[in-house]
């Protein structure tokens, strides 16, 4: 079963995104949440998904170590992790490549691409 | 969609999972719930021929709970809870809706940012507004704010871009671009302000593009199926027409910029070759102005008991005065001299032509007349043959026998000479005859006789000389002439002469050099 982890802080982008890949749930798909990077991080533990869309700007643990943990200490490097940032943001790339992530994608981000990115990544 | 719904509720990770089996242990009874497919997602399947209640969502069931009368309520209970579901869903897909709409606004406001044509402008907001709206036909009309014609930049469609002939007030996109007010337009086929017929369209969207109060143009979309627009797509029409707008503006402020410094560089390449041009053009009129300087006397020529002198000062490069002093060859027996000034009509090239006309011509005829009169008529005969009809000169001629001191003046048209006595006396040598070259052949010129004492000056001059003028238009006059002749009458003629220059130049002060000033005089001595 395709697993998708949709990690921020903010409840409303949660929302935003869970209902971006609703559609993917009538074909199986899990959707799980986790609103910061510790929750994030025991459920990659857990439910060891598919495809994770990461916030980067998180408070105690950010997007960035949350991707290296997963990819490096939980031995996770076949999960495809795209990372969120808001536009206009400082975003230090370099740290994002350090950090093992697949993509980055920006904040608004086009629920059409998004969705779009799920199915390439899921094979669906 | 609903099934799945109910899958998720009461699924095995359901919300409600744990309530429903809290509920059974409650009752004491089990409770078996499968969706319309037939799919168990609650308990374990009993007995056949126990009651099934429908669950029922949107009007059709989509599920049964399974069990004893008394679990009817818990079917209540999951419909309930479906609807609060769906409920949620639906608010969450009007969200994305409206983020998505966000989205589309904000790259479309990015792509905006790095356009600066005006056709590439309209493309893309008609692009993006087709993308965010469902339609059939679209339109960006520009308003010509001086005709108040509408013409179409970008469009998409059978009908609506093809349309014509809109202009500001006329027609129902007419009427938006005059108002200045979006409009839904849903029953576009029968609505009064109309002048198209058959155009298929059903319902229409416009919205002005505005930049402040002014209406620069219209975005309008169509649909040829659909019937009826929304208020929510206006709002989202006007917002694409507002960032659009200020675009489309800023494009033709660049293009302006643009066509301001191609025009800026043209005309400094232009002035670049007038500036070429009026250089060569000046090389020539300083060869000109060489030339013309060779044609006066290089020396005056010596006069026994006479003094001499002469100049000339163009008022620009090339000049049309002229003077001479040419000793008459055809009378052997007695040394005789023709003093000229002479003053060609007009100025600057064409007059320095005429002036060298006017030489070659004295220089071919002096000592082969017999008078004076004749060497004028004659003078006037070839320049008149050979001259456009209002060009002319004007000559003063003085034939001198230098050992007598008499003298034979005629003035073709000439500013009075002067004859200033040493004995405080004062004569004017008037015309006697009309300009060379300005009447036809056999003109009579008359000659005056007169006798130079000793101690006289004679003063042959051009205009430029009595004619000069100061700041307040006074000009110099021959009283002043006159004035300054006598107060240096004991020196040599070439000081008389350069002192009268020199006081033209204080009088006129500031007020530049208007004609040629050319200024001959002749003294004879006391002994």
């Amino acid at each position: 079963m395709n697993t998708i982890l949709i990690v921020d802080d903010e409840a409303h982008i949660r929302m935003l995104i869970q209902q971006t890949l609703e559609e993917l749930e009538d074909e199986g798909v899990e959707l799980l949440t986790a609103s910061n990077g510790e929750e994030a991080l025991a459920a990659l533990q857990s439910a060891k998904p598919n495809l994770v869309f990461l916030d980067v700007m998180m408070p105690k643990v950010s997007g960035f170590d949350v991707c290296q943990r997963a990819k490096r200490d939980l031995g996770l490097s076949s999960t495809y992790i795209v990372l969120l940032t808001a536009k206009g943001q400082e975003f230090d790339r370099q740290k994002g490549y350090d950090s093992g992530a697949d993509l980055y994608m920006t904040k608004p981000f086009d629920p059409d691409a998004l969705l779009a990115k799920a199915r390439e990544v899921l094979g669906i | 969609m609903a099934a799945a719904r109910l899958g998720q509720i009461i699924g095995p990770k359901g919300a409600a999972t744990r309530l429903v089996q809290d509920l059974a242990d409650a009752l004491h009874t089990p409770i078996v719930i499968e969706d319309a497919a037939g799919r168990l997602l609650h308990g374990d399947r009993t007995e056949p021929n126990v009651l099934r209640h429908p669950i029922t969502s949107g009007g059709s069931d989509v599920g049964w709970v399974t069990g004893p009368d008394r679990v009817r309520p818990l079917a209540a209970l999951v419909e309930h809870l479906l609807a609060r579901e769906v409920e949620r869903r639906a608010l969450g897909t009007e969200v994305l809706q409206l983020y998505r709409e966000i989205n589309l606004i904000y790259s479309f406001s990015e792509k905006l940012a790095a356009l600066l044509d005006l056709e590439g402008v309209a493309r893309l907001t008609i692009q993006e507004a087709r993308h965010l709206i469902d339609a059939t036909d679209g339109a960006v009309l520009l308003l010509d704010e001086d005709t108040g014609a509408l013409a179409t930049i970008a469009g998409f469609g059978d009908s609506l871009p093809h349309l014509t002939g809109f202009t500001r007030g006329v027609g129902i996109i007419g009427s938006i671009a005059a108002s200045g007010v979006a409009e839904i337009v849903n029953d576009a086929e029968n609505d009064p302000r109309r002048i198209k017929d058959g155009t298929g369209v059903r319902a229409l969207l416009c919205a002005p593009m505005k930049v402040g109060e002014r209406a620069i143009g219209i975005i309008a979309l169509g649909n040829t199926t659909r019937a009826a627009y929304t208020a929510a797509e206006l709002k989202l029409l006007n917002t694409l027409a507002l960032q659009s707008a200020t675009a489309i503006e800023n494009a033709r402020l660049f293009e302006r910029t643009i066509h301001a410094a191609l025009e800026r560089e043209r005309l400094l390449a232009a002035n670049k070759v007038v500036e070429v041009a009026r250089a060569k053009l000046e090389r020539e009129f300083e060869l000109a102005a060489t030339i013309q300087a060779d044609l006066f006397p290089a020396t005056l020529p010596a006069l026994d008991g006479y003094d001499l002198a002469a100049r000339n000062r163009p008022a620009r490069q090339c000049g049309g005065d002229y003077y001479d002093a040419l000793p008459i060859a055809a009378v052997a027996e007695s040394t005789r001299v023709l003093l000229c000034v002479a003053d060609v009509s007009g100025k600057g090239m064409p007059a320095a032509l005429l002036m060298s006309h006017m030489q070659a011509t004295l220089r071919a005829l002096v000592g082969r007349t017999e008078s004076l009169p004749l060497l004028a008529s004659q003078a006037s005969d070839l320049l008149y043959a050979s001259t456009a009809p209002n060009r002319y000169v004007t000559a003063a001629f003085l034939d001198l026998e230098p050992a007598s001191g008499r003298s034979r003046f005629v003035s073709a048209g000439h500013v009075d000479g002067l004859v200033a006595g040493a004995d405080g006396s004062m004569m004017r040598l008037t015309s006697t005859g009309a300009p060379l070259g300005l009447l036809p052949p056999g003109l009579p010129y008359d000659e005056t006789p007169f006798t130079i004492e000793p101690g006289d000056c004679v003063l042959l001059y051009s205009d430029g000389v009595v004619d000069a003028q100061n700041a307040a238009g006074e000009e110099f006059g021959d009283e002043r002439l006159l004035a300054h002749v006598r107060a240096s009458f004991d020196q040599p003629a070439a000081v008389i002469v350069e002192r009268v220059i020199a006081e033209i130049d204080r009088f006129a002060g500031d007020t530049p050099q208007f004609d040629d000033i050319t200024m001959l005089a002749l003294r004879r001595s006391m002994t």
